[in-house]
C-alpha cells in the first residue's frame, strides 16, 4: 500500500462520522446511503493530492461531501419522501434516549427532510455547532446570509415541530 | 421546544448511533479500489467504450479495403476517415467537457457554479450535435447509397437528378426532426431534471440576503 493512501486512510477514518452524517442527511435508503459513501470517499481521496492543510481536516471533509451530495447526479433509488409517511422511516429507533427525546429526535430528522438541499446543508452545519464564519466558509457565502438563512430555517424548522411539542 | 435543545438532540443521537457504521480502514481501502459510480464516470466510461467503438470500426475498414474484400476507392475511404476524425473530435469535445475540473474540494457554492457551466455546455452541445451532424451523416449517407447504385468511380454529382436532392433534403429534415426530439427526450431524462436542481441551489445560494 502507498504510504499516501495509509494517511489518507487514517485521516479520512478518523473523521468518516462525517460521511455519515451527510449520508443520512441526503439519502433516506441503507443503499443510496452506501453508495453516496463510497462516492464520497473516491472524491475525496481524488482530492486528496491538492490538501495542503490550510483548512481543517473536517471542514475539508464538510466540502466535498456537502458538494457530492448536492451535485450528485444519480437518481435516488429511493427519495425521502416526507409527505405521507410515518417520522420514524427517517430514523432508527434509540434505545438509549427517552420515549420523548427519540419523538424530538425523529421529528427533528423529518422537518430537516423538508428543507432544501441547501438548507439541509446549512442546518447540520449548525446543529454541529459551527461557527457562522466556519458555515459560510463551507457554504461560500458572506456570514450575513449565513444569518439570515437560519434564521428562515429555524422559523420553518419551528412551524413544523412546535405543533407537537408545544 | 428550542432550538438549542434540538441541537443538544442531534449531537446525542450522532454520538450513540454513528459508532455503530463505523468503517474499518480496510473497508475503506476496499472502497477506494472500486470505480466512481457517479453519473460523470459514467459518462466517461462510455464515451471511451463508444471511441473504442469507433476505432475498432476504422481498424476493420482500413484491414478490408488492405486485404481488398471491399471494393473502396481512395476517396470513399478518405470520406470514411473523416467521418470517423469528425466523430473522434466529437468525443474529445464530449470528454473535456467531463473532465472539467469539478472543484468539490472549493466551497458549495463555487463547485455548483463549476458543475452547472460543464453541464450547461455538455448539453448544449450535445443538442447542437445531435440536431445538426447526424442528420447531415444521414444525409451524406444516403447521398453516398446513390452514388453505389450508379457504380459510379468517381463522386459525380451530376449521377444525382431533382427527386434524389429532394429526398436527401427530406431525409435530412426527417433526422433533424427527430433528433431534436430524441435529444431533447435524452437530455431531459439523463441531465435537465438534476440541473434544474442544481440551478435552484445555486440561485438559492447567489441570491442577496434579505434583512
Amino acid at each position: 500500500m502507498k504510504p499516501n493512501e495509509q494517511a489518507f486512510l487514517e485521516q479520512v477514518g478518523g473523521h468518516q462520522a462525517i460521511i455519515h452524517k451527510v449520508c443520512r442527511l441526503y439519502c433516506a435508503g441503507e443503499e443510496d446511503r452506501s453508495d453516496l459513501f463510497q462516492e464520497i470517499l473516491l472524491q475525496l481521496w481524488r482530492a486528496w493530492p491538492r490538501f495542503r492543510g490550510e483548512a481543517k481536516v473536517s471542514t475539508w471533509m464538510y466540502r466535498i461531501a456537502l458538494n457530492t451530495a448536492i451535485s450528485d447526479l444519480r437518481k435516488r433509488k429511493r427519495q425521502p419522501e416526507t409527505e405521507g409517511l410515518p417520522v420514524a422511516a427517517f430514523i432508527p429507533e434509540t434505545e438509549a434516549l427517552t420515549l420523548e427525546e427519540q419523538e424530538k429526535s425523529q421529528f427533528l430528522q423529518a422537518a430537516i427532510q423538508q428543507l432544501s438541499p441547501v438548507e439541509k446543508a446549512i442546518v447540520m452545519l449548525y446543529l454541529e455547532s459551527h461557527s457562522y464564519e466556519e458555515i459560510a466558509a463551507i457554504i461560500g457565502i458572506t456570514r450575513t446570509h449565513v444569518g439570515v438563512k437560519l434564521n428562515r430555517i429555524k422559523a420553518q424548522l419551528k412551524k413544523i415541530i412546535h405543533p407537537h411539542f408545544s | 421546544m428550542n432550538l438549542e435543545e434540538l441541537k443538544s438532540i442531534w449531537q446525542e443521537v450522532t454520538v450513540r448511533e454513528l459508532p455503530g457504521e463505523t468503517l474499518e480502514l480496510r473497508e475503506l481501502r476496499q472502497m477506494l479500489a472500486a470505480k466512481s459510480q457517479g453519473a460523470i464516470g459514467s459518462l466517461k466510461r462510455m464515451i471511451w467504450w463508444e471511441s473504442a467503438m469507433i476505432l475498432l470500426m476504422a481498424g476493420l475498414i482500413l484491414t478490408w479495403f488492405l486485404t481488398g474484400e471491399l471494393a473502396y476507392s481512395w476517396q470513399e475511404l478518405a470520406a470514411v476517415f473523416c467521418f470517423l476524425a469528425v466523430s473522434a473530435r466529437f468525443y474529445w469535445v464530449k470528454y473535456q467537457a467531463l473532465s472539467q475540473p469539478m472543484h468539490l474540494d472549493a466551497d458549495l457554492k463555487t463547485a455548483l457554479q463549476k458543475i452547472v457551466s460543464a453541464l450547461d455546455r455538455y448539453v448544449r452541445f450535445y443538442q447542437l450535435i445531435s440536431v445538426v451532424f447526424v442528420p447531415l451523416c444521414a444525409a451524406g449517407g444516403v447521398l453516398y447509397g446513390f452514388f453505389r447504385q450508379g457504380k459510379a468511380e468517381a463522386l459525380d454529382p451530376q449521377l444525382i437528378g431533382p427527386p434524389e436532392w429532394g429526398l436527401i433534403l427530406l431525409v435530412t429534415v426527417a433526422f433533424s426532426g427527430a433528433m431534436l426530439v430524441f435529444s431533447r427526450w435524452y437530455t431531459q431524462r439523463y441531465y435537465l431534471r438534476r440541473l434544474v436542481v442544481l440551478k435552484a441551489c445555486l440561485r438559492e445560494l447567489e441570491g442577496e440576503p434579505e434583512s
